[in-house]
């Protein structure tokens, strides 16, 4: 489990290896790409115990700047969503959330009835079919068991005794691969995130116990300018933790992987372009259709 | 194997019904330093015949009985003529005066020159240290590789990059050799610098098309460095010092005429100079960081009689790379090491054996360590080799060789252990892969006619992957099915018969047309992302999944010297075409999977062009300039959709003028002016966001379809001889690289500001430039 966070370093001391020789010049350029036909996005999920929905966007092209009200142009409405266990099938219905200023498909609240019978079920297979503008995407994922943490606890930072790194640890079973993603939540924020790598697979700790680190959610980071990387996956005392803690399949695997891993460096020798690997079928289509066996827990930091 | 035998029968019959005739052979070699001189030219006035000395300087030539006047030649060397009785075999060995050392400039006789009308190989360069080291260099340090991207055919894998592509073909398809054992890794940290320290290095050959049947395993080209073997008339000290790197070398006799030695050593020192400047950062880690590399080139010769001699060489260099932080622990060594030990022995005068067994070994460690989680990753590849040639010189007409190959390659997967706290993570065994590889080949070089000079050629090669080995076959749900394999089990068996043929027809006496075909097969594979040579890229054997990588190559050329052979003109084309290529299957990427070979595609490729170059070879005013036009492209039925796309290695145009002067016996002074089409890379077209996190959207014909913008600078150089009597010599080498300051774009990428969840996202398009403008002093020394 070579963490994203070792590869970044590695890179970054690559650079620094290369500073150290040379006076490297970094300036913008003005390169047109061209913005081709946009493609859908699909991003649905579903999860044991929970409701499940869908987000469908297009493509963004790389524009200097771009607003959350210019984004909001980029969702698509209007679109025939319907998902299905095999045996009950339900049309979803579109919300649109102001607040939040997108759209979201979800089941028919007016139809509690039916509705109910499609909230996540462990081991079921759910299919999506989504329509937009006549062109039709489809995908089907398995709701896979659980695979609870044994604990978590946190560590102090060595050099930062305000700063703590959550810790936890996990019996694999042995047999099967088995992929998982790993998500948190502090405080009040208000969704799961993950660090700059997400899912993990046992391959060399295969039916081990082990304890690993899970990193904080990197929302607070994405911004390059404020982000400070000494504090990066760390927690602060005090805080509380919510971890969410899922199985998943290979595809969703595979797709949050490269998705992860996605550098943003084009033309680097070092490097080859890693396109998304979508369970989403269709051409003109990516995303994702995840499904989460999903184990939660919740640590309070001692201040 | 009965066929092989046959023809060999053949020929040495064919040549024993002829009339009694007497062989005159014999080494030639540097009068000053005793070193031999491959590819002199021995010639016999009076038939317009002659020879031309092997790799060890030695040259065999049968005749008729009768007076002769030899003129034995050799590039900046003075001509030494020498009359010769032939009543009998005759031995003779020649010492020639290097122009150096000449009071008076030589004006170099016709016959050698007529070498690029008048042989048979095409797509071939020779260059020797000498003319090298006169060229404008980047940060102080001769490199031969970067030296050989100026001739055309050849280009840059990247801005100062020693790697390489050759008419269209992959870094891995370059077969390079120091003293005959393979060097996987050409490069000292990541490329910028090739292993090659100029001070231990005699001469190199480049062989880009037309690959004669003695050189095989690689697709494109072959790479034949020759270190030195050391003076054994003196001893002698030979340094300098550079910006980054000093270097040392001493050699001598061991017993004079006899024996010699010579071990040259070569050590960056940005470590030692920046640590003052990291200590003062007061980061912990940056003071605690550090990168150098070194290596040492050593060379013994004996001579036990004129029959036998015995040569042992070796090579052994590394990079170092340390960073130990606060809670973050990074380590990692590489490099090669290689020794050869060759015997030659002469069984008549015309029957030359050179037996040589090889040692090459290359390995890739990082350790890591953070938060108490321990990480080893390591990688490799190690062969054993034997190999035997035999030269046999029956006539003046003919040059025949042949001989076999044999080599047991071990590949270390990249392998990962790990420990956290108590826990250890180690795999129960390193699933390294073993081969055989072999190789018989015999070839003739001969003159039909006064007009027409064949070289043909047949090379049988095999390679065998055998056990132990676990091979895991992908179920698809990412589990895997576990075949386990027996030491020595066969798992994997390819052989292919390679013929090479060649041909000139000589126009008139200044110029010629020559045509050749060329098949290689490659059984090693280079699993990489970089397209350039990179410490952790991967070797791996050709096995149930990779097959071998077979290449054809028909190439055209026009051959002409100008102004009594002062200058040499050529203009060839070639069409390549390649089978099973790989690369990464989509959206994997090198990793830690159980069997690497399950992560690739394959796919076919061809590449096609035309070079034209144009040299002056001697005089005070020398150099070349050269041009290529060429395409080359890529299909896999899984990669970009099934559309054919152009391979990294694809350069529509790259030229280079590469001109020396000597002004006096002081001044030389040298430029290189480069220009190449912008280097092929994929990009995205838009963002697709996810849970607010901005992804890179790729379409589905993505592959390389954008360029980088063209490239070229201006080098220019000048070397002083400050000093030089008989017992000392001090010179010094000035250099600017990229005189103009051109920031040439070595990555490009997207700069993101902002988050789209909590305010604005802005992208700007970026490139980073790696050399800008950059000066440079040397100062170099010999007694």
């Amino acid at each position: 489990m070579l963490t994203k966070k070792y590869s970044i370093r590695v890179t970054a001391l690559f650079l620094l290896a290369v500073g150290l020789l040379y006076t490297s010049c970094e300036k913008e350029v003005n390169i047109d790409f061209p913005e081709g036909e946009p493609v859908v996005v699909v991003e649905g999920y579903v999860e044991n115990g929970q409701i499940p929905y869908v987000v469908l966007t297009n493509t963004v092209p790389f524009l200097g700047k771009l607003s959350p009200d210019e984004f909001e142009k980029y969702f698509i409405s209007g679109a025939d969503v319907t998902i299905t266990d095999g045996i009950n099938t339900a049309k979803l219905v579109e919300y649109k959330l102001p607040d939040l200023g997108f759209t979201v498909y979800s089941l028919d609240t007016a139809d509690i009835f039916n509705s109910a019978k499609l909230i996540g079920k462990e081991g079921r297979t759910y299919s999506l079919s989504v329509t937009v503008n006549g062109k039709n995407y489809t995908a089907s994922t398995t709701i896979l068991p659980v695979v609870p943490l044994d604990s978590i606890w946190v560590e102090p930072k060595r050099s930062d005794s305000n700063l703590v790194q959550l810790m936890c640890r996990l019996s694999d079973p042995a047999g099967a691969v088995n992929f998982y993603r790993g998500l948190t939540r502090r405080n009040n924020d208000p969704v799961f995130d993950t660090g700059f790598r997400s899912v993990y697979l046992d391959i060399i700790v295969n039916g081990k116990s082990f304890n690993f680190s899970l990193d904080r959610g990197k929302a607070d980071f994405a911004n390059n300018d404020t982000a400070d990387f000494e504090k990066y996956g760390y927690f602060e005392r005090g805080d509380t933790i919510y971890v969410k803690w899922c199985a998943i399949d290979k595809p969703q695997f595979d797709f949050w992987d490269t998705f992860d891993s996605q550098g943003s460096s084009l033309g680097n020798p070092f490097s080859a372009p890693l396109k998304i690997k979508s369970n989403i079928v269709g051409k003109g289509s990516t995303g994702i259709w995840a499904s989460y066996g999903a184990f939660y827990d919740t640590l309070i930091v001692k201040k | 194997m009965k066929n092989f035998g046959i023809i060999v029968l053949c020929c040495i019959l064919t040549m024993a019904v002829q009339a009694q005739r007497y062989t005159l052979s014999g080494y030639v070699k540097d009068a000053a330093t005793g070193e031999t001189l491959p590819g002199a030219a021995i010639t016999l006035k009076e038939l317009g015949k002659g020879a031309v000395s092997n790799e060890y300087g030695f040259f065999s030539i049968t005749v008729n009985p009768g007076k002769y006047t030899a003129a034995v030649t050799y590039l900046s060397y003075k001509t030494q003529v020498d009359s010769i009785d032939l009543k009998q075999n005759t031995r003779r060995n020649y010492s020639l005066q290097s122009n150096a050392t000449v009071t008076k400039e030589v004006v170099v006789t016709a016959e050698s020159a007529k070498k690029n009308i008048e042989g048979t190989q095409m797509g071939t360069e020779q260059l020797t240290m000498e003319q090298i080291k006169t060229l404008p260099v980047i940060l102080g340090e001769v490199d031969l590789l970067k030296t050989l991207q100026l001739l055309p055919g050849v280009q840059s894998s990247g801005e100062g990059n020693s790697g390489f592509y050759v008419r269209g073909g992959g870094p891995d398809q370059n077969l390079i050799l120091l003293d005959e054992a393979t060097v996987y890794n050409s490069g000292h940290l990541f490329g910028f610098f090739s292993v090659f320290n100029s001070d231990a290095i005699a001469n190199v050959t480049l062989i880009k098309g037309g690959m004669p049947a003695d050189y095989g395993g690689r697709l494109s080209s072959v790479v034949d460095v020759k270190m030195k073997e050391g003076n054994n008339q003196r001893f002698a000290v030979t340094g300098g010092i550079g910006l980054i790197a000093s270097r040392l070398t001493i050699e001598g006799p061991l017993k004079k005429n006899k024996s010699s030695f010579i071990i040259s050593g070569r050590r960056t020192y940005i470590d030692v100079l920046t640590l003052p400047l990291r200590k003062a950062s007061g980061n912990e880690g940056l003071a605690n960081s550090g990168y150098y590399f070194y290596d040492v080139n050593a060379k013994l010769n004996y001579i036990f009689s004129d029959k036998d001699r015995l040569y042992l060489s070796g090579y052994f260099g590394r990079d170092k790379f340390k960073f130990a932080g606060d809670q973050f622990t990074l380590n990692f060594p590489w490099g090669n090491a290689t020794g050869s030990m060759r015997w030659n022995h002469l069984f008549t005068d015309k029957l030359f054996l050179n037996t040589t067994a090889i040692f090459s070994d290359y390995t890739f460690e990082l350790g890591a360590g953070q938060n108490g989680f321990n990480l080893k990753l390591f990688s490799g590849i190690r062969d054993y080799t034997l190999k035997t040639d035999f030269e046999y010189y029956p006539t003046a007409r003919h040059s025949i060789k042949y001989g076999t190959y044999y080599s047991f390659h071990v590949f270390t997967p990249s392998t990962i252990t790990g420990q956290s706290d108590t826990v250890d993570f180690s795999p129960e065994k390193i699933n390294k892969q073993y081969g055989n590889e072999a190789a018989i080949y015999v070839l003739d070089d001969f003159e039909l006619s006064k007009r027409i000079k064949i070289n043909a050629g047949l090379r049988f090669s095999l390679f065998q992957q055998i056990g132990p080995y676990d091979r895991y076959i992908e179920k698809g749900d990412g589990s895997y099915d576990t075949v386990v394999y027996k030491r020595a089990q066969n798992i994997a068996y390819y052989q292919g018969l390679e013929p090479r043929f060649a041909i000139r027809y000589t126009l008139n006496e200044f110029s010629s047309v020559k045509a050749s075909y060329t098949r290689t097969n490659q059984y090693l594979h280079l699993a990489s992302t970089s397209g350039s040579t990179l410490p952790a890229d991967l070797w791996i054997p050709s096995s149930q999944l990779v097959k071998p990588q077979v290449a054809t190559q028909y190439a055209v050329g026009y051959f002409r010297n100008f102004n009594k052979d002062i200058f040499e003109a050529s203009v060839e084309v070639y069409y390549k075409d390649l089978t099973n290529q790989i690369e990464f299957k989509e959206g994997r990427s090198p990793g830690f999977s159980p069997n690497v070979e399950n992560d690739f595609s394959f796919g076919s490729g061809k590449s096609y062009g035309a070079e034209f170059f144009v040299k002056k070879r001697v005089g005070k005013f020398n150099g070349w300039v050269g041009y290529t036009h060429a395409y080359a492209k890529r299909y896999f039925k899984d990669i970009n959709n099934g559309v054919p796309f152009f391979a990294k290695y694809d350069r529509r145009h790259d030229g280079s003028i590469v001109l020396s002067y000597q002004l006096s016996k002081k001044w030389t002074f040298g430029t290189v002016f480069v220009y190449g089409s912008g280097a092929a890379f994929s990009a995205p077209t838009g963002y697709v966001f996810i849970n607010n996190n901005a992804g890179l959207y790729y379409e589905d014909d993505y592959r390389n379809k954008f360029r980088l913008a063209p490239y070229h600078r201006l080098d220019l150089s000048a070397t002083l001889i400050s000093k030089k009597t008989e017992k000392f010599e001090s010179s010094w080498n000035f250099s600017i690289y990229n005189v103009y300051n051109r920031q040439n774009q070595y990555i490009i990428f997207l700069e993101q500001s902002g988050n789209i969840a909590t305010g604005e996202l802005q992208t700007k398009v970026k490139q980073i430039t790696v050399f800008p403008i950059i000066p440079s002093v040397t100062w170099n020394f010999k007694f």
